[in-house]
């Protein structure tokens, strides 16, 4: 039994070399995903059938139930031959790997081979095939979801082909005395080989499927993480210095002897081999170049007679060139530069397709970024720059009452209008200006609101004197104080008086506004700042600007507080007083 | 034991380790744990019910009573099978609609009383381990003789597989154990049939000619009366098996592992199909025993009958199908004594532990510890136990489990399910009276009392080995006088909201 074990091992190595070389078949590897179409059914019960019926005759000889050795070609079989080997694992694989149908498929070409090839018990022998198929496809798809089923349940289900091979011989004999010999002496040692060459079969094209799998995980893996590290030079632009860095980057990570980042027209930077004659600034003329600008199309250049650089001694051989996409048009070129065409496989036109796809993405999203805080920017200036109507209506009324009675008042107050429209103009040309100024713009204001309010109002400055010059976003204050005055002090008949207090704190300036007026309505305080408020008067942006474009320009940590006095209530926040480089980095 | 044996050994061991390990691996709650998360289709659970049910006993049993005795061997399986029916018309679906765990669960879904809950668990519990016992004892002996391998070895490595599986795999192992057993089992005794009906021409009268000249009962070996020549316990014993099927715990548990209603009905058809599928092709196996292996020849090599299966393999195909034989024999051990194992498991460590002394608030780790243990420490205890009783015939346990499980919990499901005015002391007095009964009749019966072998050496109080037409009217009345003497009680439960539940599925939180 052992040496008949051994011997029925060897015969299965040879049938293990051949499994191992279709593995290695590409178009073979792609076809073992489960979707199968009726095509794919008979292509594979065609391809199991057959390498089946080289399992034949890879089998050992048996001539009335003794062992014989050596032989490989024999057609057809006498009477009292049989042939026992590995026929079965062909079979069997093909049930588990494709399902019932598969199995089926193939065992009938190998039962149809074996009923011309006759012998002894042919029509077990015979039948066992089909039988199997459908046995190991169905058990495949009772057991196991795994697209291919694990090696250790192949070696179970493995187990059991063979046992109905021995039930069937026994089954279809015509001398039991015999066939009882038969299946006690080779009926284990099929067992253990059979059950065992299935489950390395399998374990070997779980191995093939793996690795396929992997590799393009890997390369996926490559790209994004490529993707991920250039988002911070194509945020700058595309220029002479982040294409270099750029090139760099991709030079770096996909290991290539060269890398030349272009525009349209001129490379902008060039890394890696033949930097002494691919030099930025240099025009792009080469045919491929052309092409992948004009068609938007990724070019490969591999083929001797497309020349990727016209100089001599380039030893630059093969290319793919990726264009860069941004809104819809071309506007750059990458070139992956290779030093032979074979290089250039599957997965490095995949990859470079990809990246291509994903850097221009990229590019969009920096240029709708990028529209996005222009737009915002403009809006704001807009709202910035329009004063009040209600505010300039009620002026213009003073000046007019005041202009016989008072006319140095009148003068004052046109004086006054004037600075702050010229303030006004001025700041909105502006994104930040120094503290001083905003409390220019701000007395300004007063001055022509206490015309109005009379004796009703006080007006409290308070000021460390080392942040003059600190900058600050125009608009800040003054919105706040009016707040102040039309809702803070509204019904206030006299002794309104409003503290303006800006002191410097922990490397930060702060700006407090106070008022002793009703305070702010319990209802509204948690959304003041943060949503647009319905508003008889004015237009109901005011402090939510400001707390917008404080964050804006600061962070979260700008933003505005409300508090409620008693009485009054107070504005408080915080910016930094490196005002410049607090800029920079938000 | 020789090599081809010892092979066909390890491909079981190694086929359902892996199943173990794989199951271990697939998540770690109560869910998948008590049952699967009921992820089981109806095919799958039928399977696995039918690896549950059918034991060495059926397999190997009938298979020889079938060969000694003729119709009277076929009469077992007649009860075993019509049982399912009443399984599937009146308690596998309210059984999944009300319970999540085990049996504790459905009859708590009414009375929401521990005490009651405790008592169900108790009853199972003592059901459990009254059947693996025999199993036990009877899967040492049984590999003695197939594998030649010592007793006391026998039972530690079934006990010690069983353990494994359950307390790596909990239901999930256990499921799977029992599917392949039943393929094993179906496709083992299938294979024999046609070889043994392939010898006569594919002519089923051809095998009953050849048999009718074997037997020493000739003609009248068709007929019933070679084993059981009393009416009474006849009946008695039919009684028992229909009904006490319907009350097994390990049966019932399976069906929380499917989803749904329909799933539930799928179950019990095809585990019917494949129960009576089986017996079918036990008759076949039994007839081709007489004819191939010899009456005679049997009957002095194992008067119990047990061997007349594997003698048939040996005869028909030698040491390679005999070995192949033993080897599904022994996946059909395993398979039982597992499904008993987490039957007793899940009572222990869902019903009294997390239940009753926890609250029902036990985290998922520790029910799940609690679990492990629990089976760890019955399979310890099985071992141990049958260790002892190696020489002693335990045989009657297996009519006493049946005995209990008709008379407690069939009467408890049924009133429980369908009877509006059942209350909770009718419940508890049924069970106690159910159980006493039991163990009182066996203990007066025969299978202690006999002048020649019993435990008590005189005659038998009550003449009968199988005491179910006494035990289970017993319970039956226990239950119902329980109900009706305690008067207007408040304690009904809430049979509306169970009855719609439990006939719909239909869940009001």
């Amino acid at each position: 039994m052992g040496i008949l074990t051994l011997t029925l091992f060897e015969r299965i190595g040879l049938i293990m070399i051949f499994a191992f070389m279709m593995t290695r078949i590409p178009s073979f590897r792609y076809l073992l995903d489960r979707e199968l179409t009726l095509k794919t059914i008979i292509y594979h019960s065609l391809t199991f059938g057959l390498f089946g019926i080289m399992s034949v005759h890879v089998g050992i000889l048996i001539i009335d139930g003794q062992l014989t050795e050596g032989h490989i070609w024999r057609f057809p079989l006498q009477e009292n031959h049989m042939i026992i080997g590995s026929t079965l694992v062909a079979v069997v694989i093909a049930g588990l790997l494709g399902g019932p149908l598969v199995g089926l498929g193939s065992g009938l070409i190998v039962a149809v081979y074996v009923l011309f090839l006759g012998g002894e018990s042919v029509w077990a022998n015979s039948l066992v095939n089909p039988l199997s198929g459908l046995f190991a496809g169905f058990t495949a798809r009772f057991f196991s979801e795994e697209r291919v089923i694990a090696p250790a349940k192949a070696l179970f289900i493995g187990m059991f082909t063979p046992i109905l091979h021995m039930t069937l011989l026994l089954i279809f004999t015509d001398n039991p005395e015999h066939t009882i010999q038969i299946v006690n002496s080779f009926g284990v040692p099929l067992v253990v080989t059979n059950s065992i060459a299935i489950a390395i079969f399998t374990a070997m094209i779980r191995l093939a499927l793996n690795e396929k799998e992997q590799e393009a995980a890997l390369e996926t893996r490559r790209a994004l993480h490529i993707a991920e590290k250039s988002l911070p030079h194509l945020k700058q632009g595309f220029d002479f210095k982040t294409a270099m860095q750029m090139a760099q980057l991709l030079r770096d990570e996909l290991k290539l002897p060269a890398v030349s980042l272009s525009n349209r027209s001129h490379v902008l930077a060039h890394i890696g081999i033949g930097s002494d004659h691919h030099k930025p600034g240099d025009k792009l003329n080469n045919v491929s170049s052309q092409e992948a600008l004009k068609s938007g199309e990724i070019q490969v250049v591999n083929q001797s007679n497309q020349f990727i650089c016209e100089h001599d001694h380039c030893s630059l051989r093969a290319a793919i060139i990726v264009p860069i996409r941004q809104s819809g048009d071309v506007t750059g070129l990458i070139h992956l530069y290779f030093k032979r065409p074979q290089q250039i496989r599957a997965v490095e036109i995949a990859l470079a397709q990809g990246l291509g796809k994903l850097l221009s993405n990229q590019l969009d999203v920096v240029a709708a970024e990028k529209m996005k805080s222009l737009i915002q920017e403009a809006e704001l200036r807009t709202i910035q720059a329009q004063i009040n109507p209600h505010f300039l209506f009620n002026t213009l009324h003073s000046i007019a009452t005041s202009i016989r009675s008072k006319p140095s008042l009148a003068r004052h107050l046109i004086v006054q209008l004037g600075q702050f429209m010229r303030i006004n103009l001025k700041l909105t040309s502006t994104s930040l200006i120094q503290l001083e100024k905003e409390l220019d713009h701000l007395r300004a204001y007063l001055e022509i609101v206490k015309v109005r309010f009379s004796d009703q109002l006080t007006v409290h400055y308070e000021m460390d004197e080392d942040i003059r010059d600190v900058m600050i976003p125009p608009f800040t204050i003054q919105p706040l104080v009016e707040n102040c005055i039309q809702h803070g002090l509204k019904d206030v008949e006299h002794g309104g008086e409003i503290w303006i207090r800006l002191s410097s704190e922990n490397g930060k300036v702060k700006i407090m506004i106070q008022d002793n007026g009703r305070g702010i309505p319990n209802h509204i305080i948690g959304q003041l700042g943060n949503q647009l408020m319905e508003s008889e008067k004015g237009n109901g942006v005011g402090i939510y600007n400001v707390n917008q474009r404080l964050i804006h320009s600061f962070g979260e940590q700008a933003r505005l507080h409300f508090k409620n006095l008693s009485p009054g209530c107070v504005v408080t926040f915080r910016i930094p007083i490196d005002v410049q480089k607090g800029r920079e980095s938000a | 034991m020789n090599l081809t044996n010892f092979i066909f050994f390890l491909f079981i061991l190694f086929g359902t380790l892996i199943i173990t390990y794989w199951a271990a691996k697939r998540g770690k709650t109560t869910h998948q744990f008590y049952s699967v998360s009921g992820s089981l289709t109806g095919v799958q659970n039928g399977l696995a019910i039918a690896g549950d049910y059918m034991s060495a006993a059926s397999f190997l049993g009938i298979t020889g009573a079938i060969a000694l005795r003729g119709f009277d061997g076929f009469y077992y399986s007649i009860g075993f099978l019509v049982s399912y029916l009443l399984l599937l018309l009146l308690i596998a679906e309210p059984v999944r609609h009300l319970g999540t765990f085990t049996l504790g669960d459905v009859v708590f879904a009414r009375f929401a009383d521990r005490r009651v809950r405790i008592l169900t668990s108790l009853s199972t519990i003592i059901i459990s381990v009254l059947y693996m016992i025999p199993q036990l004892v009877a899967a040492g002996l049984l590999m003695q003789l197939l594998l030649g391998l010592e007793y006391g070895a026998s039972v530690v490595i079934i006990g010690t597989l069983m353990t494994i599986y359950v307390v790596f795999g909990g239901m999930v192992a256990t499921s799977w154990v029992q599917i392949i057993k039943t393929v094993l089992l179906m496709s083992g005794t299938f294979l024999i049939s046609l070889i043994v009906l392939s010898r006569f021409d594919w002519s089923i009268l051809q095998l009953a000619e050849a048999v009718k000249k074997a037997t020493p009962f000739g003609n009248t070996f068709f007929m019933p009366g070679h084993l059981f020549d009393n009416p009474l316990e006849t009946i008695s014993l039919q009684l028992t098996l229909i009904l006490g099927t319907a009350g097994l715990p390990h049966i019932l548990i399976r069906f929380f592992t499917v989803k749904d209603a329909p799933a539930v009905r799928q179950s019990v058809i095809t585990a019917t199909w494949i129960i009576g599928l089986f017996y079918v092709m036990t008759m076949i196996l039994g007839f081709g025993v007489v004819a191939f292996v010899g009456w005679d020849r049997l009957n002095s090599v194992d008067s119990s009958g047990n061997l007349a299966a594997p003698l048939l393999a040996s005869t028909l195909g030698g040491d390679f199908l005999m070995a192949f034989i033993s080897a599904v024999a022994f996946a059909t051990i395993l398979a039982v004594v597992t499904g008993l194992v987490i039957s007793a498991t899940s009572s222990v460590a869902h019903d009294i532990y997390n239940h009753t002394l926890r609250q029902g608030k036990a985290s998922e780790q520790d029910q799940l510890k609690v679990a492990r243990l629990t089976a760890a420490g019955i399979g310890l205890t099985a071992i141990i136990l049958s260790l002892g009783l190696k020489n002693i015939n335990v045989t009657f346990l297996v009519s006493l489990t049946f005995a209990v499980a008709a008379s407690t919990h069939l009467p408890l499901l049924l009133f429980t399910l369908y009877w509006r005015r059942f209350n909770l002391q009718g419940a508890v007095t049924g069970m106690i009276t159910g159980l006493m009964a039991s163990l009182l009749l066996v203990l007066l019966g025969p299978n202690m009392m006999n002048p020649e072998y019993g435990w008590m050496r005189r005659e038998a109080l009550i003449p009968l080995f199988n005491p179910g037409i006494l035990a289970i009217p017993i319970g039956f009345l226990g239950s119902f006088l329980g109900t009706i003497l305690s008067g207007k009680s408040k304690l009904t439960g809430n049979y509306d909201r169970v009855l719609i539940r439990s006939q719909t599925g239909w869940k009001d939180q």
